[in-house]
């Protein structure tokens, strides 16, 4: 899987660490960091919650375009 | 707070991901006890050691069999790489059989090929047959599945 740029952008735009952001969606450190490596495919819970957060669509996040 | 909520707690303590992983680990765990006795009552077979030492082994290997196949047949699963179908079935029935009956030529006594053969025939039949039934049972519970789903 890709890393997801997308969201580490969006995350440094709200100057949130990923401590901040895995805090107020309620996962570990550790799971935001593997989403944004690409290691992990969170649930669509998940993303709702980190898109909520960041103030983003699903599409902003986590929609990856074909090559 | 409660003295016991101070080391446990109701809520799962785990996010999604590590509760994945850990579902993973104890997958893996659940098939090394499954390997793991199977290997251990073949040993005790070959050693030649009386039945009643290997009974906990047993009943273990037959609790931990017996749950898994109602579950999954109950969730309408098979398996996630083996088809459902006849060749696939007689393939591993063929397998099963031949295992067995080379694990008879060492168990039984005085290398009774005879016996040993039997086994391995018996065995393939009752595993055809056993898988054969199996496909059946899921295929009707998917449908009924499937039903649920649509309503």
């Amino acid at each position: 899987m890709a890393k997801n740029l997308k969201l580490k952008a969006a995350r440094a735009e709200k100057d949130m660490t990923q401590g901040d952001l895995a805090a107020a969606v309620g996962v570990s450190r550790q799971t935001i960091n593997m989403i944004e490596k690409g290691e992990y495919n969170p649930t669509i819970r998940l993303c709702r919650a980190i898109c909520k957060t960041l103030g983003k669509t699903l599409d902003e996040l986590f929609w990856e375009e074909e090559p | 707070m409660k003295l016991w909520e101070r080391f446990y707690s109701k809520r799962n303590m785990m996010d999604e991901m590590q509760e994945q992983t850990q579902l993973h680990i104890e997958s893996g765990g659940c098939w090394l006890a499954f390997w793991g006795l199977l290997a251990a009552m073949a040993v005790q077979g070959i050693l030649h050691c009386p039945p009643a030492s290997m009974a906990g082994e047993w009943v273990v290997f037959m609790v931990l069999c017996v749950y898994m196949l109602v579950r999954e047949t109950r969730s309408g699963l098979w398996d996630r790489h083996l088809k459902p179908n006849l060749g696939t079935n007689l393939l591993l029935s063929l397998l099963t059989g031949v295992a067995m009956a080379v694990f008879g030529l060492f168990a039984f006594d005085y290398w009774n090929w005879v016996s040993a053969l039997l086994t391995g025939v018996v065995t393939a039949l009752l595993v055809f047959g056993g898988l054969q039934l199996g496909v059946w049972v899921v295929s009707l519970r998917r449908k009924e599945l499937d039903k649920e789903e649509k309503q």
